[in-house]
């Protein structure tokens, strides 16, 4: 079973088509990019995911269910959500972003703790930050607390809205490697949205390219640098990738 | 949020009670002038004289919160003049006064005696100089120079109607009525219209001109009861009926404005001197108690006034921004109806009260009430509508219910604001609560009114040296409070 099923979806913002009966599926255990230009819709498409917004036309269906819009809290709860400005609320330490929602779903105080410890060290973060506002850490700490604080309640469905960009290349590309770590222990269907190659070639293992409000090609990471389905698609990757040292992990 | 209206509603009705409790002592009322106090506190000690308990409820701003207050049974009597009676109360030229009250349950007793009417002052050296006696002799001064309260000047039964009467041509000026006297004295001026009982002319040694032609109304001083009041109580003040001449309450008004001799005092030697000899009360009541004990009651009520109204704002508040904010059309509503109270002059708000609560306490508050909603309504919506949509959408994506999205994130990130909206209203109130004393809500309002009544800088000074003082007390508290309750650089500045 897939964990989302998106059927025929379209989503006008204003006047504005943003979603033009798009249709896709995300299978449960894989990490899916979605990738594409920004305006291209793929935000949107996320977002309906977690019922941030209400389709006009067609259904989402979430782990087997269509969505029900009247309880989402509950929905949301299985779905962790990270996005690029991570969002970190300004009020509260590190260790209350992160606890926030542990805690009003009842959880000891013992085992709260025990798994803040186990995020901050997959994510190579000093314990001592646990104590800091989101405002005196580096944009770096920030994003890899903003992932931390999505995986907290080890959700079913993770969502990440361009979460590791606003950060050096460097910074980057060690944030992926510990992200891959963090899911290699703790496996997640994770739906990423981004409009770099690179990283949706490095963490995704499926790949769905959107252009203007549509999807052109869907399928695995091979399947789509292998055969691009438009003259377009073969740019962006040869465009891309060219810099990206050893090449695609294919 | 239906709670908070409640515990509003309940604290308000609470309120009242306390206040309509007591409805045994007689409550004698006053305006906020030397004369008016003067007779309230002579009608005061011979009540409590002939063995009644009195509660004084003394400087109400003006005949119309008076009059009200007494219909409304708020309080139970006070000193009128009849002029006023026919102008301001009545609206009409009714020969019967007292037939036209009784409807309103109200009875007028017999005159005190003087009539405290409108007259023309002059110097003595100016009389004797141009030999003017009465005020057709002024007819040949063409030159004479006249400055008049500027109520006076426009008055139909002050100057023009005067100057018709009478064939006067001379040119007028504007002056302020407090200034008029020490204009005259100094020889600034040659003439000014005065209140013929005011102690004021015995200080600067004027001469009120004879009304040969009877132009000016009489407003002879009366007692205004409520009729269901004791009758024993009634015959008690009835017998003040007579006791006093022009030259009498002129010579009492001037121990009080010249002499500075506290009213409690002047009263109980006047009661001494007349049929009440034996029966002469201690002195008491506001004016008489040490400036300390004063002080202190007048600080606790202050507060108390200020306190209740600003938690009951900053329930309902907080509850209606709760309420309202996720509407625009809502939020602005709300908004634009608590800054209509905040356009109502405070003074007219407190005045409009009195047909709906009476006078004292209750209205008090309910009007600061209204006042504080403003600022804390305001702050709270525009807080809770401003918070970054960043934030509302996380939270919302992270799975929390609505409540607890306003709980653990919109309402912590709305404090500081939230907070300086509060501290607004609560510097606003203490400011606005000094008001509260025109009707007879006490505070440290009181001791500026009657400080201004009786033209006492050291009372006005008791009254708005602390005022000042809490008003800063308050804003250093409302700092503190900011630190404790938010972190660094989440503070408004």
């Amino acid at each position: 079973m897939p964990a989302v099923t998106v059927r025929s979806l379209t989503k006008y913002l204003g006047d504005s088509l943003v979603l033009d009966d798009v249709s896709v599926e995300i299978p449960s255990g894989a990490t899916t990019a979605i990738l594409g230009e920004s305006g291209c819709g793929k935000t949107t498409l996320l977002r309906h995911i977690n019922g941030l917004l209400t389709p006009d036309e067609g259904t989402v269906e979430v782990f087997g269910k269509p969505i029900d819009y009247a309880c989402l809290s509950e929905l949301r709860l299985r779905m962790g959500y990270a996005v690029q400005s991570v969002g970190l609320f300004p009020h509260l330490k590190v260790s209350e972003n992160l606890s926030l929602m542990a805690r009003l779903s009842g959880w000891q105080a013992e085992r709260i703790r025990a798994r803040h410890d186990e995020l901050m060290r997959s994510m190579q973060l000093r314990a001592e930050l646990l104590d800091r506002y989101p405002h005196e850490l580096s944009g770096g700490q920030r994003q890899r607390v903003g992932i931390c604080r999505a995986m907290m309640l080890a959700p079913d469905l993770l969502l990440l809205d361009e979460p590791f960009s606003g950060v050096d290349s460097i910074t980057r590309k060690l944030i992926h490697a510990e992200f891959l770590t963090l899911l290699k222990h703790e496996p997640a269907t994770t739906l990423l949205v981004t409009h770099d190659v690179r990283e949706a070639v490095r963490l995704a293992s499926r790949l769905v390219i959107m252009d203007r409000g549509r999807i052109v090609q869907q399928g695995t990471v091979r399947a789509v640098i292998n055969n691009p389905r438009t003259e377009s698609i073969a740019q962006l990757f040869r465009e891309q990738m060219q810099d990206y040292g050893n090449g695609p992990r294919l | 949020m239906a709670r908070g209206y409640k515990t509003a509603g309940c604290l308000i009705v609470l309120t009242a009670c306390v206040a309509y409790a007591d409805v045994e002592p007689v409550v004698v009322g006053s305006k906020n002038f030397t004369e008016s106090y003067l007779l309230a506190e002579i009608t005061a000690q011979s009540l409590e004289g002939a063995g009644f308990e009195v509660v004084r409820q003394f400087g109400l701003a003006g005949t119309k919160i008076c009059y009200e207050a007494l219909r409304a049974g708020e309080i139970d009597i006070y000193i009128e003049y009849t002029g006023t009676i026919r102008q301001v109360i009545l609206q009409s030229a009714a020969s019967d006064i007292e037939a036209a009250l009784e409807p309103e349950g109200i009875r007028m007793l017999p005159s005190l005696g003087f009539n405290n009417t409108y007259a023309l002052a002059i110097t003595e050296r100016f009389a004797a100089q141009y030999a003017i006696e009465k005020i057709s002799d002024l007819v040949s001064h063409a030159g004479i120079r006249a400055s008049f309260s500027h109520e006076f000047l426009n008055r139909a039964d002050g100057w023009p109607g005067l100057a018709h009467r009478y064939g006067l041509a001379f040119d007028t000026t504007g002056i302020e009525h407090g200034l008029a006297y020490q204009a005259l004295s100094r020889g600034q001026i040659d003439i000014t219209d005065a209140y013929s009982t005011d102690g004021e002319l015995t200080r600067y040694a004027l001469r009120i001109l004879d009304d040969d032609l009877a132009f000016f109304p009489t407003y002879l001083a009366v007692p205004l009861v409520r009729s269901e009041m004791d009758p024993q109580a009634i015959d008690v003040v009835a017998q003040l009926g007579g006791l006093l001449t022009d030259d009498m309450m002129r010579e009492l008004n001037a121990q009080v404005v010249v002499g500075r001799r506290a009213i409690p005092e002047v009263a109980r030697d006047f009661l001494a001197k007349s049929v009440h000899a034996t029966t002469a009360a201690p002195v008491r009541g506001p004016v008489a108690r040490g400036w300390s004990a004063n002080l202190a009651r007048n600080i606790r009520r202050h507060l108390e006034l200020t306190l209740i109204a600003l938690v009951l704002a900053c329930i309902a508040g907080i509850a209606l921004a709760v309420l309202v904010y996720r509407s625009a059309t809502w939020s602005r509503s709300v908004i634009y109806i608590a800054g209509l109270f905040q356009t109502v002059p405070s003074i007219a708000l407190l005045a409009l009260m009195i047909p709906i609560l009476g006078v004292g306490v209750v209205p008090a508050i309910t009007a600061l009430f209204l006042y504080s909603l403003l600022p804390i309504v305001r702050s709270a919506v525009t807080a809770l509508t401003t918070v970054d949509p960043l934030y509302k959408e996380v939270a919302m994506a992270m799975g929390l219910t609505r409540a607890q999205q306003l709980r653990y994130v919109l309402m912590p990130l709305s404090a500081p604001h939230i907070l300086a909206g509060i501290r607004t209203a609560a510097v606003i109130s203490i400011g606005t609560a000094t008001l509260a004393a025109f009707i007879g809500a006490g505070g440290l309002g009181e001791p500026i009114v009657t400080g201004l009544a009786l033209n006492d800088t050291d009372l006005i000074l008791q009254g708005a040296i602390p005022a000042a003082l809490l008003a800063i007390g308050t804003e250093l508290a409302f700092s503190g409070l900011e630190r404790t309750l938010i972190p660094a650089h989440l503070r408004a500045h």
